[in-house]
């Protein structure tokens, strides 16, 4: 996605401007990214098991469910971004949307000063 | 020394010292600027408990000076803040934007300080206005030169320079008119507690109507629905500041449109002052519970779509501000030394956080993430200390957060409050996206969008760097040597007997954030997490930017078309009431002769006498 695909004026200040990426760092090592998901797995699955390994306390019944957090944190995640897809297809216009409010803009930018 | 340190009110040196800015030379301003904030903190420590400052006005006997655990440590951090945003901003140089930001920064964190000292609505409402007028030169100063990089002005065209400077003033105008309406809202409100209570003095306001209401703070016989309505004011008042849900427009609108320093004072102060206000004035109001928990979790939504990552930042701000308030809603001992731990370490990771932001701007010119990316190979000092503001705001442990945010949460557990605590738990989980992940992933991880080679980014300059560095030393520092900040903490019993660090806390705590980073690597896997792309999204703004003016002139419209309707009738009778009244009013009527004096004055005499005999019998 470009946002130049969007948009055909300059409503954009950096259109236009993008330029050439610079060469890879040590987070784009593709080692890295396969390691991400096992890695995280074995860390979280140990935060879960770790609940059997001591004395739980909590205010609520639940807090004391083994993994509690974790689930909660998992779907709380999920609930929320896939919430806020949804809220953009209602909310997102065009990054300009305002600008007609701004009032007559002078093309030669000379009445900036007040 | 403590008789010195009691002769003025804290934060007017700041204010004072701001004068002398513009008129420095370059270096001499530096060193100045360094020494008012640490002049100031030393001020501050050395007021005694029993001392006061004050003041009289039109026969009300008003304090400049109540000094307390709750005054000390936000004027405390009020003070940090400052001198972290003068180290933050040494690169400034001599132009006019950058003098009028250092003088109105420095004032405005002055005023905030002195808020924190009033004793009385008064003295509070005086620099509660301080703060408004002084930050809003924050926004406006960005009219001298808008862009954000230096040497961009000229690389852009006239015509988008005026665009930003329209933009820039109407938003200026809008925080402007917002801040300064929450001033008159408590001077409204001031006023009627005063009737009710015959003092004006700044203690604590039961809401009427709710349980938390006094009868017994209030000397007037009747209630009548001026009094009652005093502290509603004034929590209003203190709620535009806070950015109470749907009072929250402002911030989202204001605080992206800063500099790139600028942007980093702002953060600091109007909210926190808000949050003081309201430990000191509405503690135990349980209906600022349900408020808090909404604040927590409506933001969030927008910080996953949001494309301008100050803007991010901004939303993030408010969700914090959330933990705060749910804490002062509790209004225990372990909830309110919750809120001001809470507002004490949210200050420096979130300024972390916008300093690491503003070096983006100033280096790239734009925060926006759907053109960032790649960055950390230009600047890892910054990746690396955004980073920590990251997990410090998140509340991993052994970071700042951990340590303040786990009170909120068990105090909303003592106190029963479920639903709320459920919220909490979930918008931590949300912070963690926006702010632990998103920030920091968009901007510097993210793919690289070619700017860093377009514009040759270079690390941040060395001054940002060291303000970044001892923001980020506080971050872990607070988290792992918490004792400090717990001893400065109002309710010092119960401080000292909260230990954050015990296996449950750190487990669990470590599960939701492992986990929740999990869900983020796992939405990306699949597809499911949404890209970044420019937009603007509509929030509760869209009311005072398009509903309002779309009714006015649709109203307007057909008042118009009405009156076209009714043409010549209306037009007829309009003119017939005029002339009826004219011959009456004009020269040849009654009341349109010209009298000669000395009758005017014959009949002056009489209504004297008639008033006089009237208020006689």
């Amino acid at each position: 996605m470009s946002s130049s695909e969007q948009h055909d004026h300059p409503v954009h200040p950096e259109e236009g401007r993008l330029g050439p990426p610079d060469p890879p760092g040590w987070a784009e090592d593709p080692r890295l990214a396969r390691a991400l998901v096992p890695g995280l797995l074995v860390i979280c699955l140990g935060l879960i098991g770790a609940d059997l390994l001591y004395h739980k306390h909590g205010h609520y019944d639940f807090e004391q469910w083994v993994g509690f957090h974790g689930f909660y944190g998992f779907l709380s995640f999920v609930f929320l971004v896939q919430t806020s897809r949804v809220m953009r297809v209602f909310l997102q216009r065009r990054e300009d949307y305002y600008d007609d409010s701004l009032g007559e803009l002078p093309a030669d930018g000379e009445a900036g000063h007040d | 020394m403590t008789e010195l340190a009691a002769m003025v009110p804290p934060g007017l040196l700041l204010v004072l010292g701001a004068l002398l800015v513009p008129a420095l030379s370059l270096n001499l301003r530096r060193v100045w600027m360094l020494f008012l904030p640490v002049l100031g903190l030393a001020q501050v420590w050395l007021l005694p408990e029993t001392a006061s400052l004050p003041w009289q006005v039109a026969g009300f006997e008003l304090e400049w000076l109540r000094v307390d655990g709750l005054s000390r440590i936000f004027a405390t951090v009020f003070h940090l803040a400052a001198l972290l945003g003068v180290i933050y901003s040494l690169h400034l140089g001599d132009s006019y934007r950058d003098r009028l930001e250092q003088t109105a920064a420095l004032m405005y964190a002055g005023c905030a300080i002195g808020a924190a000292f009033a004793g009385d609505l008064l003295s509070l409402f005086v620099w509660w206005e301080g703060t408004a007028v002084t930050s809003v030169f924050l926004l406006w100063q960005r009219l001298i030169d808008p862009w954000h990089r230096p040497g961009e002005a000229a690389e852009r065209s006239a015509a988008e320079t005026a665009r930003v400077r329209a933009r820039v003033r109407q938003v200026g105008r809008d925080y402007l008119v917002i801040q300064v309406l929450s001033g008159m809202l408590l001077l409204c409100g001031a006023a009627f507690v005063y009737h009710g209570r015959g003092t004006l003095s700044f203690e604590q306001l039961g809401l009427p109507g709710t349980a938390a209401f006094d009868r017994s703070q209030w000397t007037i016989e009747t209630l009548d629905w001026a009094t009652l309505a005093g502290p509603w004011l004034i929590l209003a008042a203190f709620g535009i500041k806070a950015a109470f849900p749907f009072l929250h427009g402002w911030l989202r609108d204001a605080y992206p449109e800063g500099t790139a320093t600028s942007t980093v004072w702002l953060s600091a102060f109007t909210t926190k002052l808000a949050i003081y206000a309201l430990a000191r004035g509405f503690a135990g109001n349980e209906v600022l519970i349900p408020v808090g928990a909404a604040m927590t979790a409506f933001p969030v939504f927008y910080a996953v779509i949001v494309n301008d990552l100050r803007r991010v930042l901004s939303y993030s701000l408010n969700n914090q501000l959330g933990f705060m308030i749910v804490g002062v809603g509790i209004g225990t001992e372990l909830a309110l030394n919750g809120a001001a731990a809470h507002a004490f370490a949210h200050i420096i990771y979130k300024g972390l956080l916008f300093m690491s932001m503003g070096a983006v701007l100033h280096r790239v010119g734009t925060t926006k993430a759907s053109e960032l990316g790649g960055l950390y190979k230009r600047m890892p000092l910054t990746t690396f200390f955004c980073v920590i503001g990251g997990m410090a705001i998140s509340a991993f442990p052994l970071f700042s957060g951990f340590v303040s945010k786990s009170m909120v949460l068990t105090a909303a557990a003592e106190g029963h409050h479920t639903v709320a605590f459920l919220v909490l738990l979930f918008a931590s989980a949300g912070v963690l996206d926006h702010s632990g992940i998103k920030v920091p992933y968009f901007a510097f991880f993210h793919k690289d969008q070619g700017l860093g080679r377009l514009h040759d980014v270079k690390e941040a300059p060395k001054n940002m760097l060291v303000a970044m560095a001892i923001a980020a030393v506080l971050c872990v520092g607070l988290g792992v040597w918490y004792q400090p900040l717990y001893a400065m903490l109002p309710f010092q019993e119960v401080a000292a007997a909260y230990h954050p660090y015990d296996t449950t806390h750190v487990v669990t705590q470590l599960q939701l954030l492992m986990c929740s980073i999990g869900a983020f690597v796992f939405l990306n896997k699949v597809g499911w997490y949404p890209h970044e792309e420019p937009g603007e999204n509509l929030d509760i703004d869209w009311v005072w930017k398009r509903g309002i003016p779309r009714a006015w002139s649709g109203s307007a419209r057909v008042l118009g078309e009405a009156r076209a309707l009714l043409g010549g009738d209306l037009e007829g009778a309009r003119q017939g009431f005029l002339a009826h009244l004219g011959r009456s009013f004009r020269p040849p009527g009654l009341w349109g002769e010209p009298w000669p004096t000395g009758s005017a004055a014959l009949w002056a005499a009489l209504l004297l006498g008639v008033v006089l005999v009237l208020s006689f019998t």
